[in-house]
Order: C-alpha cells, then sequence, then structure tokens
C-alpha cells in the first residue's frame, strides 16, 4: 500500500515543481497565446534570436550578472567564513551584540539599507559603479554565509587543528589540509546562497548601480514592462541556468548526505 | 648536555588560577613516565606546554638539553596522540598514518610502503585504504598511535590516550603502548588519571595535584614511601596519623610503633598500608591492641575497621585487610601485628 502511495506523490510533487517550467519554456516560443487556447497558435524563435545578439541587453546582462555573483560569492564566503569562524568557536566579549549585527541586515530591509547608505556610495564614487554594486550584494549575503558557517564551526573540533600541528605541519598546511576540506561543504553551500541572492537581487543593483550597471534582472524587467512575452519566457530560462548548475554541484551538502553540513546547523 | 626531556620551573596561569606552580622534573631519555592526577591537577597543560600547544607563564622546557620555549609546535621533535583518536575524516587510514610525511618539504618516495610497515606493526595490515569511521574505537585509537609514530618523534606524548576505550580494551592497549615503547627508542610521556594504568605501564610516576609536583618516583615508591599525606590517600593508604618521630620509633595517639631502622627522613606523619598489617589473637613486641568493629569486601579480600584506643582519649580506627577466609565478630578483642620495615614516615603532611 504505502509502496504504491510513494510513486504517486512523488509524480505529483514533481509536477507541481515541473510544471511552472514547461509554461516559461512554452512562452519563450509562443506567439500570441490566449485562453482558451491549450498551445499557441504560431511559435517564433525571435525570443531566442534577441537573447544571442552580441550587443543586447541580455547578453550583457548575463555577462555582469554572472562576475558580480561570482565575485560576491567569493567575498562573501570569505568575509562571512572569518565572522563564522569567530562565532561558533570562540567566546568573546559581546559576542551576542555581534551575532546581531551580522545579522541585521536579514531583519532590516535591504531596501531600507541602501537607501541610507546611497549617500555615502555617492560620496566615495561607489554610485552607478560594478564596485559599488558588488559592496551593496554583500549586505544580504554575508549574514547568510555567516549563519551557515558559524554552524559548520561550532561542530568542527579544534582539536583536528592541533592534532595537525603536533604532526608536524604548519599552521597554514594545517588549515590547507585538515580545516579546509572539513568545512569544504559549508563553503560550497555558503557560496551558492551568496551567488544565488546576488544573481537575483534586483533593488539593490537599481539603486547602487543607477542604471548604468545592467545585471540579468535588470534586463529582465525593462522587458516585463514593454510586455515582449517570448523575450522574458528566453531570459527567464537562462535566468535559472547558473543557479542550477550550482546546485547540481552542492545540492549534495544541503542533505543530510554531507557529515558537516546538519541542516543549517546550530546557531 | 643532557639527553632526554627537562621541565624547569614550569608555571602556568589562566587568569588568576594557578594551574601549574612551578613544576620541576627530568626525564632520562627511553624512559617512560606516567603524569598521574585527578582531573584539574595540570597534568594535561603540563603536557600541551612539552608540545608547544599552550605556552607556560614562566619556566623552560629542554629537549636533550636545548630551550623550547620559541620553537614553534611543528618544530619540536615530538607526535602526540589525544584522548580521541581524531583521524581526519577526508583523509583515508592511509593517508591519516602518512600525514606527517606528506606535510615534509621533501616527502619520501616509499611512502605506501611505510605505511603498509607501520599498519602491519600496530597489528592492523590492509586497512589502508579504510575511512576512519568504519573503526572500532580500539583501532581508531592505534591508527592515531601508528599516525604519531610514523613521524619518528624523539619525545612520543599521549594525553589520555586510553581513556575513551572500554576496560578490558586498555589493558590491552597499554601493554601494546609498552610494547612499542620498548621496541623503539623514544622517550615517551603518558598522561593518565588511572593510578592502575601508570603503576602497569610506566618507569617513573609524576604524581601531580594542584598544579603541584607531589612525588616523581618509581610506581613501587609510591605504595611504600609515600612523600605527603596526598600521594598516601591517591594510592589508597588508609592509614594515615599523626605523631612525632623519636630516633626509630614513631609516637603516634594510641600508642608508640617501632620503626626498625632509623628512617632518612624527618615527618610528623606515618603510613600503614592495610596490606602490610595482619590480625592475630598473640600480643607481641610488634602489635596493637584493638577491638573489631565492622568489615566488607574489597573486591576478594576483607577490609576489617579496627578500634585502637587513644591511651583513654577518645579513639583511632585502624584498617586492616586480610583474606576472605578470616572470621571475625563484632566487638571481639585482638592484636593488629605490624612489620617494623614496612612502616613509613611521611615527609609532607599536605
Amino acid at each position: 500500500m504505502k509502496a504504491a502511495i510513494r510513486p504517486f506523490f512523488l509524480s505529483l510533487f514533481s509536477v507541481w515543481i515541473f510544471l511552472p517550467f514547461f509554461s516559461i519554456i512554452v512562452w519563450s516560443v509562443a506567439v500570441g497565446w490566449r485562453y482558451p487556447d491549450i498551445l499557441p497558435r504560431h511559435f517564433s524563435t525571435d525570443g531566442y534570436k534577441v537573447l544571442l545578439e552580441p550587443k543586447g541587453d541580455v547578453v550583457r546582462g548575463i555577462i555582469t550578472s554572472t562576475i558580480i555573483a561570482l565575485i560576491v560569492g567569493f567575498l562573501s564566503t570569505v568575509i562571512g567564513t572569518a565572522a563564522g569562524r569567530a562565532i561558533g568557536m570562540y567566546n568573546f566579549k559581546y559576542k551576542k551584540a555581534f551575532q546581531f549585527l551580522v545579522l541585521a541586515p536579514l531583519i532590516v530591509p535591504s531596501l531600507a539599507v541602501t537607501m541610507g547608505i546611497q549617500v555615502l556610495f555617492i560620496k566615495y564614487r561607489l554610485a552607478n559603479s560594478i564596485q559599488g554594486v558588488i559592496l551593496a550584494h554583500l549586505i544580504p549575503t554575508i549574514p547568510y554565509v555567516v549563519m551557515i558557517m558559524s554552524g559548520i564551526f561550532a561542530n568542527f573540533d579544534r582539536s583536528y587543528e592541533e592534532q595537525g600541528r603536533v604532526l608536524g605541519a604548519s599552521r597554514f598546511k594545517t588549515s590547507v589540509k585538515i580545516t579546509l576540506p572539513i568545512i569544504l561543504p559549508g563553503l560550497a553551500v555558503s557560496f551558492l546562497f551568496a551567488f544565488v541572492i546576488s544573481w537575483s537581487e534586483y533593488i539593490l543593483t537599481l539603486l547602487v548601480g543607477g542604471g548604468v550597471v545592467v545585471t540579468l534582472p535588470m534586463a529582465l524587467f525593462s522587458y516585463l514592462g514593454g510586455y515582449d512575452i517570448p523575450l522574458i519566457g528566453v531570459a527567464s530560462l537562462v535566468f535559472m541556468i547558473p543557479p542550477l548548475i550550482l546546485l547540481r554541484f552542492t545540492g549534495k551538502h544541503l542533505v543530510g548526505r554531507s557529515s558537516s553540513v546538519t541542516g543549517l546547523g546550530k546557531i | 648536555m643532557s639527553s632526554g626531556l627537562r621541565v624547569e620551573n614550569v608555571q602556568k596561569s589562566f587568569g588568576s588560577t594557578d594551574v601549574l606552580k612551578g613544576v620541576n622534573f627530568e626525564i632520562p631519555s627511553g624512559q617512560l613516565v606516567s603524569i598521574l592526577g585527578s582531573s584539574g591537577c595540570g597534568k594535561t597543560t603540563l603536557l600541551r606546554i612539552i608540545a608547544g600547544l599552550e605556552t607556560s607563564s614562566s619556566g623552560h622546557i629542554y629537549f636533550d638539553g636545548e630551550i623550547q620555549d620559541d620553537i614553534k609546535v611543528e618544530k619540536r621533535e615530538i607526535a602526540m596522540v589525544f584522548q580521541k583518536a581524531l583521524l581526519f575524516p577526508n583523509m583515508t587510514i592511509g593517508e591519516n598514518i602518512s600525514f606527517s610525511l606528506r606535510v615534509l618539504k621533501n616527502p619520501p618516495k616509499d611512502i605506501d610502503k611505510r605505511v603498509d610497515e607501520m599498519l602491519k606493526f600496530v597489528k592492523l595490515p590492509g586497512f589502508a585504504a579504510r575511512r576512519p569511521g568504519e573503526l572500532s574505537g580500539g583501532q581508531e585509537q592505534r591508527v592515531s598511535l601508528a599516525r604519531a609514530l610514523m613521524r619518528n618523534p624523539k619525545f612520543l606524548l599521549l594525553d589520555e590516550p586510553l581513556s575513551a576505550l572500554d576496560a578490558n580494551l586498555r589493558v590491552e592497549m597499554r601493554n601494546f603502548i609498552r610494547e612499542i615503547h620498548d621496541s623503539l627508542s623514544m622517550t615517551t610521556l603518558f598522561v593518565t588519571h588511572d593510578q592502575e594504568e601508570a603503576m602497569a605501564i610506566a618507569d617513573k610516576i609524576a604524581f601531580m595535584d594542584s598544579g603541584v609536583l607531589e612525588q616523581f618516583s618509581a610506581p613501587s615508591s609510591f605504595i611504600s614511601s609515600p612523600e605527603s599525606r596526598k600521594v598516601a590517600k591517591f594510592f589508597g593508604c588508609l592509614n594515615v596519623f599523626p605523631g612525632k618521630l623519636e630516633g626509630n620509633s614513631f609516637i603516634t595517639n594510641f600508642g608508640t610503633l617501632s620503626l626498625g631502622d632509623k628512617p632518612d627522613n624527618q615527618g610528623s606523619l606515618v603510613a600503614l598500608r592495610q596490606e602490610d598489617l595482619s590480625l592475630s589473637t598473640t600480643k607481641s613486641a610488634f602489635s596493637i591492641s584493638a577491638t573489631v568493629k565492622s568489615w566488607n569486601y574489597v573486591g576478594s579480600r576483607i577490609s576489617v575497621a579496627c578500634e585502637v584506643s587513644n591511651n583513654g582519649n577518645g579513639s583511632t580506627t585502624v584498617f586492616v585487610e586480610t583474606d576472605r577466609f578470616s572470621n571475625y565478630a563484632e566487638n571481639e578483642k585482638i592484636e593488629i601485628t605490624y612489620d617494623p620495615s614496612r612502616i613509613h614516615v611521611v615527609s609532607r603532611d599536605n
């Protein structure tokens, strides 16, 4: 009985997940798809032609978004790992306050934060630049990395590092050969989170980039305004690809198979 | 310069707590010494200072006459095994064992061969490809030991390596450690809180209490000639009494004990081990009159609590251990017989 029900729910679940994808795929090639038609009357690949235009917004958006998200992913993983180690492994004065400060951007809407710091960005000539956008994207990404990594480090036994040292490994070699491999799943998940958050960030990019820095979400929004549905479909598909690729490589660390990441760990 | 390990006036404080209050001792190379003491006595801190994982507040550590204070952990000629096996989870057993070789500037070419030999040496042949999670506790600790030995250390530091194992395995492993120590030329320091363990494997025991080295001597001395009240108590001597040394006799509240020869040391305490006393019905020159109060089993033997009168001024309880076939009635009058040569004057009353 149970064995028969399981595949049924599994297929229902799959439909629930994949049906929206299907409609996006159809939208990307449809010309005039109206109620009560089950399928569009005409098909066209115009959307894909626009996508491939070398100087089009989509191609530019993909390049800009990829560069920004990769750098944001890297920076927030590095910074968040350091903070996560401090929170997860050590006790220090005002630790609770520090923890709260780090996590504050998750509580305060990033829009409110950005409105406030925009003045500073202009003052330091960071407004309307990729550097500025990267900096702004670190605001919502670092807290997630800190959350993940403090959990990882809370479960990390520091004795492993001492064991490395008493076997003749320097501090650096101990970090590279012992600590890094043990926390690697956490780093992968952190990078994935930061990348995806940066990749889909719109408001912060708009405010700090001032329309000069055109990321993929920026391009998408401009198509939404123009009501060019096939183009939205195409851009949406493209939009989903990088996070899916990342998920393919880091996904195994999100579920229980990895011994060092148990959910999001304890915090 | 002398070869071996020298600990010179090592002190350590964490905040306002003094963990080590000036520890001194010297171990000739090739010996196996156990640092013994109950938890919190500073024994692990001392070992960590010797390893370089902790810095002393003052004092020095010498390896073969060379001062180690400014030498980094990884540069010291040591290898350390902790209570937990701490096998690196990202490596196979073989990779774990060869770790110390692989972090060298010029790793040797014959790593695989050496790993195989080492695995045979610790009686785990063919385990190289396994992962840490697939081993039992005893096997893991043997791998941890093998990994330490692979470094070919001059000083092997063991921090309660057997505490996490069950009782039978502990006995097996401690004999194994002694065997390994004897077959390799190194100096071994073995930290433990288990008196039996220390007695069984060490050439010498450094007994510590509250950051002070109470006694540093051969295991048998801790039984026959404890230097302080704490040592006598820790090693299970039930009869420690105050009194005064006069020539070759010791005057206690309950009477005068003959000491045989005049002792070399001074002291206001006397220790009589309960195993060294016996009960008899006949009075002799070396006996004390007593009354049987109670008895109970201690392992396979019987501990008899006897009451000795303090010359009309209260009484003192003296414990005597006898074999289990003895039969005594409560309030029975009896003579506690002692051997003068086995009475020990304790130097320090702490």
